[in-house]
């Protein structure tokens, strides 16, 4: 059994109180969750099973919230143990190592979500434009005239981060098939953009949408306008997409 | 967010940094993009990938005047959160433009003038 017996800044001593020897460990601070861990190789760890030793680096996510739930309730003051909880023993330092595992292993999870997801909706940007330019244009569109003036505002809420869902917005909001990727002002092809036949909406989701952080992921709906100035106006709605 | 190029630094992996200029200030930051040119003017996007803690890296303001300065080896970005969602996730106008951030707040702080400080300020060319 482990126990803290000094915390003083950073540092924090633990002892096994099995063999009666102690190791300085240090604190660290997780970046993205602002937890505070202790570094598992710093730490002695015993989760045992009837004897028999877990080694945590082999845990999956789901065993790691199990394990944590244990805990929980073997700390309770009086312990409420379920199943075969009394079969296991746990040192001071598996908490915090386990719930590093946890989260290191579902950040992971979540990164491989939000790189298929973004592999996905660009491989759609081309699937979708079968279009072979503007059609029923205004005669501004494509000419390459000045840009003017944009707006962007944020629409609030989510759009769920699965592929059809997405694809369906896109759909709705363009509503004037067959899309085409020439860019609406300049008329150049323009492979990370999808847009509407007649040239005056469009999806943006190019290098900053797909690689923002996987809960900051989104893409933009772009309605394109003539200014009394004879220039091109861009109106625009982040609609997020949040992977979880 | 229109900006002017003003000078190019250092290129780095996959960026370049660029010192830009616009209405809210001259700042440098990191370029996501085509390689932009000196004096050109360019439609960009900001991009804020550092964890947002209240009281930390995000603190209320009095200055609703929007800008954003540069300082040390700091940038600050002050502007108007005007929502966070459920999920922490924030939203921070400056004039025209909109700017996700991912926070540690849960509740709704609708209408609060606040300060960003950030290590570095990406920003990325939408090319419109």
């Amino acid at each position: 059994m482990k126990e803290l017996i000094s915390q003083k800044g950073e540092k924090t001593r633990v002892i096994d109180t099995h063999s009666g020897s102690s190791k300085q460990a240090y604190q660290f601070v997780d970046n993205r969750t602002q937890n505070r861990f202790i570094r598992s190789s710093d730490v002695l760890q015993r989760i045992t099973h009837r004897g028999v030793l877990i080694d945590i680096n082999q845990l999956t996510r789901v065993e790691c919230q199990q394990h944590i739930g244990r805990i929980a309730r073997l700390e309770n003051v009086p312990p409420t143990p379920i199943g075969d909880d009394n079969d296991y023993v746990y040192a001071a330092g598996d908490s915090a190592a386990l719930i590093l595992r946890r989260d290191v292993l579902h950040a992971a999870e979540v990164e491989q979500r939000r790189q298929a997801l973004v592999a996905a909706l660009a491989g759609q940007l081309n699937v979708l434009a079968v279009g072979g330019g503007f059609v029923g244009a205004p005669a501004w569109v494509g000419q390459n005239r000045n840009f003017g003036a944009e707006t962007e505002m944020s629409a609030g809420g989510v759009t769920a981060p699965n592929v059809a869902t997405v694809v369906a917005r896109w759909n709705a909001f363009l509503n004037n098939a067959p899309f085409h990727n020439l860019h609406p002002r300049m008329g150049v092809a323009d492979a990370e953009r999808l847009v509407s036949a007649d040239g005056q909406r469009s999806i943006r989701y190019a290098n900053h949408e797909r690689n923002s952080p996987a809960n900051l992921h989104h893409f933009h709906e772009e309605n394109w306008t003539l200014n009394g100035a004879n220039e091109v106006d861009l109106n625009q709605v982040i609609k997020r997409t949040p992977v979880k | 967010m229109e900006v002017t190029v003003i000078q190019i630094g250092r290129t780095l992996e996959e960026a370049i940094e660029v010192q830009v200029e616009n209405k809210f200030g001259i700042i440098w930051t990191v370029w996501h993009g085509t390689p932009p040119i000196i004096s050109r003017k360019y439609h960009i996007e900001i991009g804020i990938n550092e964890k947002i803690i209240w009281n930390e890296n995000l603190f209320p303001t009095e200055i609703i005047n929007p800008h954003i300065v540069q300082e040390n080896d700091s940038i600050k970005i002050y502007g108007k959160l005007i929502k966070v969602e459920n999920d922490g996730v924030g939203i921070v106008q400056i004039g025209n433009n909109n700017i996700f951030i991912e926070t540690d707040l849960f509740k709704d702080k609708a209408n609060l003038f606040v300060c960003i400080v950030l290590s570095e300020l990406n920003i990325y060319d939408t090319n419109v």
